[in-house]
């Protein structure tokens, strides 16, 4: 029979059928039984061998599926508004700090993530099997006779109006669930703490004759820095940044504003971007970045180079950048770090003595999808990957990151001494300032409170580059209110909090 | 008279076209029109809110800046793009030119890459200190300023994505350098499609090389030089991926770098508010429509 349309048309017809039947026909490989959506490189590098041995010890099969950042957020979005079920679905997804506030829009319960408030209240509990097992002071257990015990400091001691020991949520570090919670309600896991330090070419600062450590203030830090920069400026030596600091964009100065105890927006709603500790904290950040008391510069490809050739001499670290800066160092032809022994490390200076010695910066909480096929077995895996004592040592030896337990803080990786640091044991210090750090609250509106501040920040840099800094906390003190009116209108538009809660 | 068959055979033959049309084109249209009339919170919360993302789209300073960097920046593009690429073929459509092969595809090459790629070559190149740009404007203002001392020496720390201006000419840079060599091609095409016996009568009627250009070259191009218009006009209304990566999710200094699409893109995908980012798409797609509309009616008058 002839094929009117010609020859050519029914080949391509017939291909298209063939190869369609065949994708159709295909059989579908089998799901894992945990399947894991992760964005970063080195949490695929640190969470194989846990889940290895996870699905092992459980006879599970998992996938663990590398999707880039902002690619995962917005598949998280579409699993969401499609409230998609089956083998689609994961069951853990990692979210970064970024990225969670715009998931916390809707109330808890349309929510796409799984309130994980109850496995957080009633697992993980602190078990003894004597009253001389090791313990702290106010830790709760519950002891192998089935009765809770309350250390007292030196001893347990039986609690009898105690119905449960300490769990999870009494065990993690208090202030790592606040950025994932929404309505007093956890709806992620807490993976990590991110203390945050000042990482320092102590050479650099010493020829200069500036001992950067025993700087308290940022004030006295900023004068340290222009000290130093003067000394290799006769020198000769240029270009020579004291610190990394960011012309644009807001991280850094949100971080200060983090140590003076300022979220952009908390959790109680309150908008803070008028605050007059935001405006003195922004008339102090923009001259450190333009203009003659300029201490700061972008770092132009990545900080470990800069830290390395000495044109930026020091850097915020939170740990784990510290990964970053050992991987990235330039090494000579020996293969050795040529900064080995050069770097170390420092408490955020303050700017009173309410403020906190540290801040962080960055973040990544586990969520567990509300259609996710079996979140018992999703739970248990985060509590393997994140909360046990084999995955602390699994993750120390691969990474950087203080685990979220304290617990955990005894092991003897953290204990030693970083030869790129001159042996300075940096983890201590991570440790000594992880109790201190300050309660980072993400909203719905925090996204563009600091895209607001970005841009006044912006202002507030051009403003010192060509006037210079007179009146600048008064300018800054007027752009924010005109930031958080415009932000109040926006907020109040979607009904995220009441438009009254702003700074008075 | 027609049989059953033979009238169905004409739909037959167009319905895999109108249920793709239908599922991926239609509905989406539609469904994006309907949200534009709603507050969203997740799949479970919306609320209907009639005309009111509209309404504040109107007075909305944020959508305003948007409309205005991209109108500002779709202007200069167009114009540079245009005057660059005609430039470029002129000169690449001379017969004695060596390589003519390998520099045309050298100055389109670009084109093939995509502009994420181009918005990453750009941030590296124009890198603080270690940047090929800053390094090159460093040397050469250098060198001119200890032969020419009232000539500023630049140094390396040209910070071009923390100064509105700076970022605004490395969003151009990077955009022209991605499509100009589309342009030239299209118009090298035109260039050998003109008639040769009118440059002839032209020089016979005593008509210089600029003359032959301006009354000969110039109205055979104004057809393609039209469509080239239109689509780089329909294109940097689009610009989107070059700020977002140069600037780094942010919309850069001042929001020098805050384009529609970009100001759609927060505000579906970092804000989460679904209904008002579909009021900018269908306020954005009006605005491309009525101008692509006012540009093909000049061009025809023309």
């Amino acid at each position: 029979m002839p094929f009117t349309p010609g020859r050519p048309l029914l080949v391509l017809l017939v291909l298209a059928l063939v190869s369609g039947a065949v994708i159709a026909l295909r059989p579908t490989p089998p799901r894992a039984t945990l399947t894991y959506w992760i964005f970063a490189e080195a949490h695929r590098h640190e969470l194989t061998p846990i889940l290895d041995g996870f699905a092992h010890e459980r006879g599970i099969t998992y996938d663990l599926d590398l999707v880039a950042g902002n690619a995962l957020g917005t598949r998280l979005e579409s699993l969401f508004m499609s409230q998609a079920r089956g083998p689609q679905v994961p069951d853990l997804v990692h979210v970064e700090i970024h990225q969670v506030g715009r998931f916390f829009r809707p109330p808890v319960d349309g929510m796409g993530m799984l309130d994980l408030t109850p496995y957080f209240e009633t697992r993980g509990e602190r078990r003894i099997s004597t009253q001389g097992d090791p313990g702290h002071h106010g830790w709760a257990a519950r002891h192998d006779d089935g009765n809770i015990y309350v250390h007292d400091g030196s001893t347990w001691r039986l609690d009898p109006a105690r119905t449960r020991g300490d769990t999870w949520k009494d065990r993690i570090i208090s202030a790592r669930f606040a950025p994932w919670m929404k309505d007093g309600r956890i709806m992620g896991a807490p993976q990590d703490v991110h203390p945050m330090t000042i990482t320092y070419r102590d050479d650099l600062f010493r020829e200069a004759g500036v001992d950067l450590a025993a700087c308290l203030t940022w004030p006295e830090f900023h004068r340290a820095c222009l000290t130093m920069q003067d000394f290799w400026r006769a020198k000769g030596v240029q270009p020579r940044h004291a610190m990394e600091l960011f012309e644009s964009g807001s991280d850094l100065l949100q971080l200060m504003l983090l140590q003076r105890g300022v979220n952009l927006v908390e959790a109680d709603g309150r908008v803070r971007l008028a605050d007059p500790l935001v405006a003195e904290t922004l008339a102090f950040y923009a001259p450190l970045v333009t203009g003659p008391q300029r201490i700061g510069a972008d770092a132009g490809l990545n900080i470990a180079v800069e830290l390395d050739a000495g044109t930026i001499c020091a850097c915020f670290t939170p740990d784990w950048r510290i990964f970053y800066l050992r991987h990235h160092a330039p090494t000579d032809g020996a293969g050795n770090r040529k900064m080995e022994g050069r770097l170390r490390m420092m408490p955020l200076p303050r700017f009173s003595a309410s403020d906190a010695p540290t801040s962080t910066w960055g973040g990544t909480c586990v969520i567990i999808p509300r259609t996710c096929p079996d979140p018992d077995l999703a739970f248990a895996a985060i509590e393997r990957c994140f909360y046990s004592r084999e995955a602390a040592d699994v993750r120390l030896r691969l990474g950087s990151m203080l685990p979220p337990l304290p617990e955990l803080w005894d092991h003897p990786l953290l204990h030693q001494g970083d030869p790129l640091y001159g042996g300075q044991r940096i983890n201590e210090l991570f440790i000594e300032l992880a109790p201190h750090l300050p309660q980072l609250v993400m909203t719905p509106a925090t996204s563009l409170a600091m895209e607001a501040l970005a841009q006044v920040q912006a202002k507030a840099v051009t403003r010192v580059r060509t006037l210079g800094t007179d009146g600048l906390v008064d300018a800054c003190q007027v752009w924010l209110r005109e930031a958080e009116h415009d932000l109040l209108r926006r907020i109040a538009r979607l009904d995220l909090i009441r438009p009254d809660q702003s700074t008075p | 008279m027609m049989t059953a068959s033979r009238r169905l055979a004409p739909w037959l033959f167009l319905t895999p076209f109108l249920l793709l049309f239908a599922v991926f084109w239609l509905w989406p249209l539609v469904r994006s029109l309907v949200l534009s009339l709603h507050h969203t919170a997740g799949p479970h919360h919306q609320t209907y809110v009639g005309l009111g993302n509209y309404a504040f789209l109107l007075q909305d300073p944020l959508f305003w800046q948007a409309v205005w960097n991209t109108t500002r920046y779709t202007v200069l593009f167009v114009i540079c793009e245009l005057v660059i690429a005609l430039l470029l073929a002129l000169a690449l459509n001379h017969p004695h030119l060596r390589w003519r092969g390998a520099l045309r595809f050298a100055f389109f090459s670009p084109h093939l890459v995509g502009g994420v790629f181009v918005a990453l070559l750009f941030s590296l190149l124009l890198a603080q200190r270690f940047g090929l740009v800053n390094v090159m404007l460093d040397q050469i203002s250098g060198m001119l300023h200890s032969v020419l001392p009232f000539i500023p020496a630049t140094g390396a720390e040209i910070n071009w994505s923390g100064r509105p201006e700076l970022a605004r000419l490395a969003v151009l840079m990077a955009g022209l350098w991605l499509s100009i060599g589309y342009a030239m091609l299209f118009l090298l095409a035109a260039l050998q499609h003109v008639d040769r016996d009118l440059y002839e009568a032209a020089q016979l009627d005593g008509a210089g090389r600029w003359q032959r250009f301006r009354q000969v070259t110039l109205p055979a191009l104004m057809p393609t030089l039209g469509f080239l218009a239109l689509m780089g006009m329909i294109g940097a209304f689009q610009l989107f991926e070059l700020p977002y990566v140069l600037f780094q999710n942010g919309s850069g200094p001042e929001r020098a770098g805050l384009t529609i699409v970009m100001y759609l893109y927060q505000q579906g995908f970092q804000t989460g508010d679904l209904g008002y980012a579909a009021a900018i798409g269908w306020a954005f797609t009006v605005m491309v429509l009525l101008l692509s509309l006012l540009q093909l009616r000049l061009w025809r008058r023309e």
